[in-house]
């Protein structure tokens, strides 16, 4: 169990909640809150140990298209980056829809 | 074991020769050489097949301890499909200590509840089923999931899929149901939480977000 801790400068503000994926083998669930202060803040508890890397490039590909400025929480039991970049844009899909 | 004609994500394969699996990781860590010390056996990824070679992938104890890579489908051994151990029943065939940890105590009180559908277990449960290699949790941080792979099940509107799932999930153990036709799956428990438009899809070619999984699976 690895527990890793990405920040970002983003500026497209989350303004309500969202939650997105399951607990499942090879998924991951998404917590959206509005930010606590001026950084996005991802907060990641993973089964899988030695991909920070791997996350930090998804991370990264994922926010220069969609800045979204929040508070993420995610659960990840194995998922591949195919499936935590599609949970994202779920995630990015589910804030629009509340709006 | 007959010809082996078709292979798919979350069969189990035996092998004979560390050299027939291609892995990705190149030297193998020593969970991996552990493992495969253990039993020779890797379960199917979903991906492409291409010249012969089967994506696969390996486990050890713990669960971080995964590695992808292929399997010449000349070296297979024997094969077996999840449904192989409810057929089987291969639960009576390991010792009674295991047998009475709580994960295969869920299985044995579910399988009666599916007799009417085809399925089959994946995971831990098969592992261990197929190799006799404890792989079964249970500890308080930590108890195994029952990994259900359900071929072809009836397409059920959210409140049934509740239903369905709150029936398997009495047993002490999370039971974990993947819809799946051919390829392709999605969570069970994803379609009746209700929650999005959008369900995702494991197809061989990556993921996808489909508002109709039950025929989006059948489509890819």
């Amino acid at each position: 169990m690895e527990k890793l801790h990405f920040e970002y400068q983003n500026s497209t503000p989350v303004k309500k909640f969202a939650h997105v994926g399951v607990v499942a083998s090879g998924d991951l669930e998404i917590l959206v809150y509005p930010a606590d202060g001026e950084k996005t803040t991802l907060d990641i508890t993973t089964g899988s140990d030695g991909f920070e890397k791997v996350w930090q490039n998804v991370l990264d590909r994922f926010f220069a298209r969609y800045p979204l400025n929040g508070k993420f929480i995610v659960h990840d039991f194995g998922a591949t980056p195919g499936v935590v970049n599609l949970r994202l844009t779920q995630a990015m899909e589910a804030l629009k829809d509340e709006k | 074991m007959g010809k082996i004609t078709n292979i798919w994500p979350h069969d189990l394969l035996t092998f004979t020769n560390d050299d027939d699996l291609i892995l990705e990781e190149n030297p193998l860590p020593e969970w991996a050489k552990d493992s495969l010390s253990k039993a020779k056996i890797v379960v199917v990824r979903r991906g492409q097949f291409k010249n012969g070679l089967i994506p696969v992938g390996l486990r050890g104890y713990e669960r971080n301890q995964r590695l992808a890579g292929y399997l010449k489908k000349s070296s297979i051994v024997k094969q077996y499909h999840p449904d192989y151990f409810i057929k089987h029943e291969s639960w009576c065939d390991l010792p009674i200590e295991r047998q009475k940890l709580i994960a295969f105590q869920a299985l044995v009180k579910i399988a009666p509840l599916l007799t009417d559908y085809q399925w089959g277990i994946s995971g831990s449960l098969a592992y261990e089923m197929a190799t006799g290699v404890k792989m079964v949790k249970e500890s308080p941080e930590h108890t195994s999931d029952l990994d259900l792979i359900m071929p072809d099940l009836p397409k059920m509107n959210v409140a049934e899929a509740r239903k369905f799932l709150a029936r398997l999930n009495q047993f002490c153990t999370h039971a974990d149901v993947q819809v799946v036709y051919g390829e392709n799956g999605f969570s069970l428990e994803e379609y009746a939480l209700g929650r999005d438009q959008q369900i995702l899809i494991k197809t061989a070619t990556g993921p996808i977000l489909s508002e109709n999984p039950w025929q989006a699976i059948k489509e890819r």
